[in-house]
C-alpha cells in the first residue's frame, strides 16, 4: 500500500510530461491568452477569477471565434510570489505557446513578468500591478499598463483635495516599495499645489491595528490623513479611524488605492465620505451597466473593479490589433499596432497608448456615498471630478522611459 | 510638561494604553496556546485559523440568526470549541507520544485547509461587523480619545486571563490537569478520565481563540487571512514567557504589546519585528523563557534509518544515486527544464536542512535566512558588480555561511523547540533587513538578474545549459552532504542525535560538532538559494519569509526525515504541487494543506522512508 504513493507521484511527473511533449505539437492557429493574478489571497476579490471572467467576456464581446480565429484561455495563480510566476510564465510561452499574459497584480510579480515578456518577445497586458516603473525605468516594447498606477492615484486624489481646501496632511504609509512610491508622489503633487505635509509614519505590511498610528496622526492636526496602502490594510486603518473618532475630531481620510470590493467589505457606515481616485466606475452610463449586468452573476455578484474592467478592454484591444495584423508571432510588433490604433471600448470610452505602453484615458474622483444616498446594492460612489486623460496620467518625458525618444 | 526622549507624555499614555489593548489579544491568543501547549504537548498552529473562524462565528450570528455581539461572545467559543473538539478525537490524539514537530506540521496544514476553505466561500476582503451599540463612542481623556469598544477589551480579556489562571493553579480541576500532564499513567490509575480531560482542554483553548475573534470582530476586518501572520507572533509570546505557562503567557502578552506600542512611535517599520528580536534576547539569557519552567525534551522523530549493515546500505545507496542522477540527466529531454531546476534548487535546499534535522536532530525553522540571503547577495553580486554567475554564486554562499556562523554560535546551545524558535527569531531579524535594506530592492525585489557565461564558457541563457549546471552543483551538493553523513563526523552527529550526554561523556565536544554541521548546513542552502537567484534571474522576499522555512520542513517530511534521498523526493512532489496545481487557482492551499495532513497521519516516514521500510532497507 505505501509504495503506491511513491508510484502515484511517479506516474503524476510522467503524466505532466506527456501533457507538456502533447502541448508543444499543437500549432500556432490558436490565440493563447494566460491570465495569471491572485487566486488564493489578499488579492483575489478584485482581480482573481474576475479578471478570467472579464478576458471571457472580451473574447465573446470581439466576435474573433465567429471569424474562424480560436482563442484559448489558461489562468494561473502566482500565489503572490515572483518565482511562482516567472516560472509559470516561463512554461506558458515556452511549453503552451501562449502569447499574451494579462493582468498580473502584485508589482514584484509584474516586473518580473515584464523582463520574461521582453525577453520571449511576447506581450503583456497590465491591469492589476500598480507601480509606475513599468512605464518608466522598466518600460518594455513589449508591455501595455493599462488601467491604473501609482503616480495616476497620487495626483488625481492628492490635487483635488488640497484644491478643495485640504492643504494640510498626515501620512500612513505601508512601509514597502510600493507604498512609499504612493506616499513620494501624493506628497510631491501636495507641495507643489501649495499644501503641506506635517509628518508621516511608517508601518509594517499586515498590520492588523493601525490605532497607535492613527493616534499620532490625529496629534498632528493634519486636515487630511493620507492612506498610502492597500488591501487589509487600507480597510483597518479606515475601521479603526471611526472608531477613535477621527471625523468627528474634524479630519478627513483619503484612500490612495482603494477599490470598490473594499468599500464593499467596509460597508458604507463605516466607508462614507472617503475620497479616492479609480479609472472605472461600474454604473457610469449604460455600457458599464450592460457589462456589470452580465459580469456579476459569473463571479459571486462581485461587481467588477477597475482591474477587471482593465483585462477587459485591454485583451479586446489585442484581439482587434492582432486581427488586424493577422498574426500573433511577433510580440513587439502586435503591441506596434496597439499602439498605433486609437483605443475605444465600452468600458474607457475612447483613448490611446502612448510610445511608453502607458494607456491612457481618464480618471474619476469619487467619494463614497452615505447609507442613506445609496439606493441599490453597490451603489457606492459619487463622481466629484473627472480628471481628463491628458492629466491623469504622468507626462511621458517625466518617467525615464528609454523608449521615450528625447 | 517634560517631554520623553522628544514624545510629549500625553502621546506616550496614549500609545500605553493602546499597547495595553493590543496585548489583551496576544494574551488571550497565547493562554490558549500555552494551555493547549500546556497540556497535550502540542504546538496549535490552527490557532489562527481557530481565531479567523470565532470571528467568522460572530458574523454568521448577526447575518443569519440575527443574534448580535453579547450572544456571539457566549456561542462562538462553545461552538468553535466543539470543532476543537472532533478535530482533537478525530488527529490530534494519535500524536501525542510523538515530537512536537508532527502536531506542529498537521496543525499548520489544518490551518491550511480552513483558510483556504473560507476564503473560497466568503472571498479575500473580508466583512463588516459593528462595534455594539452599547459599546459606541468612547471617552476623552486628558490625553487621548478611548474607544468604549477598547475599554471593554482590555478589561473582559483581564478577566477572562485570571479566571482560566485561577482554574487551572488553584482549583481541584486544574490540579487533575495538571497531575494529568506529568504523569498521566498514574492520574488514570486514580479513575480519572485522562483522555476526555485532555479532549476538553483542547476544546477550552479552541474556545479562547475564537473568544479572542469575537473580541476582534468589530475592530478589524472578518478576513480569512487575518490570523494567518499572527500564529508566529503569538508562539513567540508564549515561548517568550514560558512554554505551558499559564501566567507566563499572560503577563507576556500584556507586556509585548506594551513593548509593540512603544516601538509604533520611536521606529514603527520595527514594530512586527521587535517581538522577535526579545524573543531571541530572553532565549539567549533564559532559554525556558522568563516564567518556564525547565524543559525536558523527548525527542520521538521517527527516523527511517533501519538497522542494515554498513555494506548494504552504502551499496543500495549507490544503486540509488546512480540511478536517481540517470533519471535526472534524462528529464529534461522530457520535462520542463525550468520546473526542474526549481526542484533541484529545493531539493538541495531540503537536503541541507535534513542534516541538520535527521541527522543531528536539530529542527531549524528559520533556514529561509540562507536560502534568501545567498539569494540577495548572489542576484545583486552578479547584476549590480557584474560578477560572473560562478563568483556570484560564491559570494551567496560565503555570505550564508557568514550569517551561519553567527546565527549557530547564538542557537546552538538550544534544544528542540527552543532550538527552532531562536532560529525563527534570528530569521525573522533577516527578513526585517532584508525588507529594509536599499540593494534588496524592498518587494519589488531584485529583478533582471543576468545568467551570464559560467567560467566564461558556458552560455547559462540556454536553458539546457542552464540545467545541466545546476544538475551538476546538485549532485555535488548532495555528494558532499552524502560524504558528510558517512564520514566519521556525521556518525559522531548520529550519535548526538540519539543521545547527547552520552556523547559528551565519551570525550566529545558535542556543541563544536552541532555548529559545524549548522554551518555547513547553512552554506548548501546558501548553495541552493544564489543557484536559484541566477536561475530565475531574480531574488525577493518569499524567500527570506518565515513561511519558506515552514516550507523547507515540509518537504523533508513529505520525503522522509533522515532518508538520504528523502527530502529530494519532497522537494520535487511540492514543487509539482505548487507549479502544476497554479492552474486549479484557489484550490491549491487547501489541497496543499490536505497533502500534509493525511502525510502525518498516514505516512508519517515520509515517501521514501515508507519505501524503504517496505524493503527494509535506508534510503
Amino acid at each position: 500500500m505505501r509504495s503506491i504513493n511513491f508510484w502515484r507521484s511517479f506516474t503524476f511527473i510522467a503524466a505532466i510530461a506527456a501533457s507538456a511533449a502533447a502541448h508543444a505539437q499543437v500549432t500556432d492557429n490558436v490565440i493563447r491568452i494566460g491570465v495569471l493574478n491572485d487566486q488564493s489571497s489578499l488579492y483575489a476579490d478584485l482581480t482573481g477569477q474576475g479578471s478570467v471572467v472579464a478576458v471571457k467576456m472580451a473574447i465573446e464581446d470581439s466576435g474573433i471565434e465567429k471569424r474562424g480565429i480560436k482563442v484559448e484561455i489558461v489562468s494561473a495563480d502566482h500565489q503572490n510570489k515572483a518565482d511562482v510566476g516567472s516560472s509559470i510564465v516561463r512554461k506558458w510561452f515556452d511549453v503552451d505557446k501562449v502569447d499574451v499574459v494579462v493582468d498580473v497584480p502584485n508589482s514584484a510579480v509584474a516586473l518580473a513578468v515584464n523582463t520574461i515578456t521582453k525577453e520571449k518577445n511576447k506581450v503583456f497586458i497590465v491591469s492589476g500591478a500598480a507601480t509606475s516603473d513599468l512605464t518608466g525605468k522598466a518600460c518594455s516594447p513589449n508591455t501595455v499598463h493599462w488601467t491604473y498606477d501609482t503616480w495616476a492615484l497620487a495626483n488625481g486624489t492628492g490635487k483635488a483635495i488640497v484644491k478643495t481646501g485640504g492643504d494640510s496632511w498626515y501620512f500612513v504609509t505601508a512601509d514597502y516599495a510600493f507604498g512609499h512610491a504612493l506616499e513620494r508622489d501624493t506628497e510631491a503633487v501636495v507641495l507643489a499645489n501649495n499644501g503641506k505635509v506635517l509628518g508621516k509614519v511608517r508601518h509594517p505590511l499586515n498590520n492588523a491595528d493601525f490605532s497607535s498610528f492613527l493616534l499620532q496622526a490625529q496629534a498632528s492636526k493634519a486636515k487630511i490623513i493620507g492612506l498610502a496602502n492597500a488591501g487589509a490594510d487600507t480597510t483597518n486603518a479606515i475601521k479603526q479611524a471611526g472608531e477613535f473618532g477621527i471625523a468627528a475630531g474634524g479630519q478627513n481620510l483619503a484612500g490612495l488605492l482603494v477599490f470598490i470590493t473594499d468599500v464593499h467589505a467596509l460597508g458604507l457606515k463605516i466607508a462614507q465620505g472617503l475620497i479616492f481616485t479609480e479609472t472605472f466606475y461600474w454604473d457610469m452610463n449604460d455600457q458599464t451597466r450592460a457589462f456589470t449586468k452580465r459580469f456579476a452573476p459569473q463571479f459571486k455578484g462581485i461587481h467588477p473593479t477597475m482591474i477587471h474592467a482593465g483585462a477587459y478592454a485591454g485583451t479586446l484591444h489585442y484581439l482587434k490589433a492582432v486581427e488586424a495584423l493577422k498574426s500573433d508571432a511577433d510580440g513587439a510588433a502586435v503591441i506596434t499596432k496597439m499602439k498605433a490604433t486609437p483605443t475605444d471600448d465600452p468600458l474607457f470610452g475612447k483613448g490611446s497608448i502612448r510610445e511608453d505602453g502607458r494607456k491612457i484615458h481618464p480618471a474619476y474622483l469619487v467619494e463614497v456615498k452615505k447609507p442613506e444616498e445609496s439606493k441599490a446594492p453597490w451603489d457606492y460612489y459619487k463622481i466629484r471630478a473627472t480628471i481628463p486623460a491628458e492629466e491623469a496620467f504622468r507626462p511621458v518625458d517625466k518617467g525615464d522611459c528609454p523608449l521615450v525618444k528625447k | 510638561m517634560f517631554d520623553f526622549l522628544g514624545i510629549p507624555p500625553q502621546a506616550l499614555f496614549g500609545q500605553l494604553l493602546l499597547g495595553l489593548i493590543n496585548g489583551s489579544f496576544y494574551a488571550l491568543l497565547s493562554l490558549g496556546l500555552a494551555v493547549i501547549f500546556g497540556m497535550l504537548n502540542i504546538i496549535n498552529f490552527a490557532h489562527g485559523a481557530l481565531y479567523m473562524m470565532g470571528a467568522f462565528a460572530a458574523w454568521f450570528l448577526l447575518q443569519y440568526l440575527g443574534l448580535g455581539y453579547w450572544w456571539a461572545l457566549v456561542i462562538a467559543p462553545i461552538v468553535i470549541g466543539l470543532f476543537g473538539i472532533v478535530i482533537e478525537r478525530a488527529m490530534l490524539h494519535r500524536l501525542y507520544k510523538l515530537d512536537h514537530l508532527y502536531g506542529l506540521l498537521l496543525t499548520f496544514g489544518l490551518a491550511l485547509i480552513i483558510q483556504g476553505f473560507f476564503r473560497h466561500q466568503f472571498g479575500s476582503s473580508g466583512l463588516p461587523y459593528p462595534i455594539p451599540d452599547s459599546l459606541q463612542g468612547g471617552q476623552r481623556l486628558t490625553f487621548m480619545f478611548l474607544p468604549n469598544y477598547r475599554a471593554w477589551v482590555v478589561v473582559f480579556s483581564i478577566i477572562v486571563c485570571l479566571a482560566t489562571w485561577f482554574l487551572i493553579e488553584r482549583t481541584k480541576l486544574g490540579s487533575y490537569l495538571r497531575a494529568a500532564t506529568e504523569n498521566p499513567t498514574l492520574v488514570r490509575a486514580f479513575g480519572i478520565n485522562v483522555p476526555r480531560m485532555i479532549t476538553l482542554t483542547y476544546g477550552a483553548g479552541v474556545g479562547l481563540a475564537a473568544l479572542a475573534g469575537v473580541l476582534a470582530a468589530p475592530i478589524y476586518q472578518v478576513n480569512p487571512l487575518m490570523g494567518a501572520d499572527l500564529i508566529v507572533v503569538v508562539f513567540a509570546v508564549v515561548v517568550i514567557g514560558g512554554m505551558g505557562s499559564i501566567m507566563g503567557s499572560v503577563i507576556t502578552g500584556f507586556a509585548l504589546g506594551v513593548v509593540e506600542g512603544l516601538t509604533k512611535v520611536f521606529y514603527p517599520e520595527a514594530s512586527n519585528t521587535v517581538i522577535f528580536v526579545i524573543m531571541a534576547i530572553v532565549l539567549l539569557i533564559k532559554p525556558s523563557g522568563l516564567f518556564g519552567r525547565a524543559a525536558t525534551q523527548v525527542s520521538a522523530v521517527e527516523h527511517a534509518g533501519g538497522a542494515a549493515t554498513a555494506g548494504e546500505a552504502s551499496r543500495t545507496a549507490t544503486v540509488a544515486f546512480v540511478v536517481m542522477a540517470v533519471v535526472l540527466v534524462v528529464a529534461p529531454f522530457f520535462i520542463y527544464p525550468l520546473f526542474l531546476m526549481k526542484a533541484l534548487c529545493f531539493a538541495l535546499f531540503a537536503c541541507a536542512l535534513n542534516l541538520m534535522l535527521g541527522y543531528v536532530g536539530l529542527l531549524s525553522f528559520g533556514h529561509a535566512m540562507f536560502l534568501g540571503g545567498a539569494g540577495y547577495v548572489s542576484a545583486h553580486a552578479a547584476k549590480v558588480w557584474g560578477f560572473p554567475p560562478e563568483l556570484a554564486i560564491i559570494s551567496g554562499v560565503a555570505t550564508a555561511a557568514l550569517i551561519g556562523v553567527v546565527s549557530g554560535v547564538i542557537a546552538i546551545r538550544r534544544q528542540g523547540i527552543y532550538f527552532a524558535m531562536t532560529t525563527l527569531a534570528l530569521a525573522q531579524m533577516i527578513y526585517f533587513f532584508c525588507l529594509q535594506a536599499k540593494f534588496t530592492g524592498g518587494e519589488d525585489g531584485i529583478q533582471s538578474v543576468p545568467r551570464g557565461v559560467m567560467l566564461g564558457v558556458l552560455d547559462l541563457q540556454n536553458e539546457m545549459v542552464m540545467y545541466f549546471v545546476v544538475l551538476t552543483i546538485f549532485l555535488g551538493g548532495f555528494l558532499l552532504i552524502y560524504r558528510i553523513i558517512n564520514s566519521p563526523f556525521g556518525e559522531v552527529l548520529k550519535a548526538i542525535r540519539e543521545n547527547e550526554p552520552r556523547a559528551i561523556s565519551l570525550g566529545y565536544k558535542t556543541e563544536r560538532y552541532k555548529l559545524a554541521a549548522f554551518i555547513l548546513s547553512a552554506a548548501i542552502a546558501g548553495l541552493a538559494g544564489a543557484t536559484k537567484a541566477i536561475v530565475f534571474q531574480l531574488a525577493s522576499l518569499t524567500d527570506v519569509h518565515w513561511s519558506m522555512s515552514g516550507e523547507v520542513v515540509l518537504m523533508t517530511l513529505v520525503g522522509g526525515l533522515g532518508t538520504i534521498f528523502g527530502p529530494v523526493v519532497g522537494a520535487f512532489v511540492i514543487i509539482a504541487m505548487e507549479s502544476y496545481l497554479a492552474e486549479f487557482g484557489q484550490w491549491v492551499t487547501i489541497i496543499q494543506g490536505f497533502v500534509f495532513v493525511v502525510c502525518v497521519l498516514a505516512f508519517r516516514r515520509g515517501v521514501i522512508g515508507e519505501i524503504g521500510h517496505k524493503l527494509g532497507k535506508p534510503l
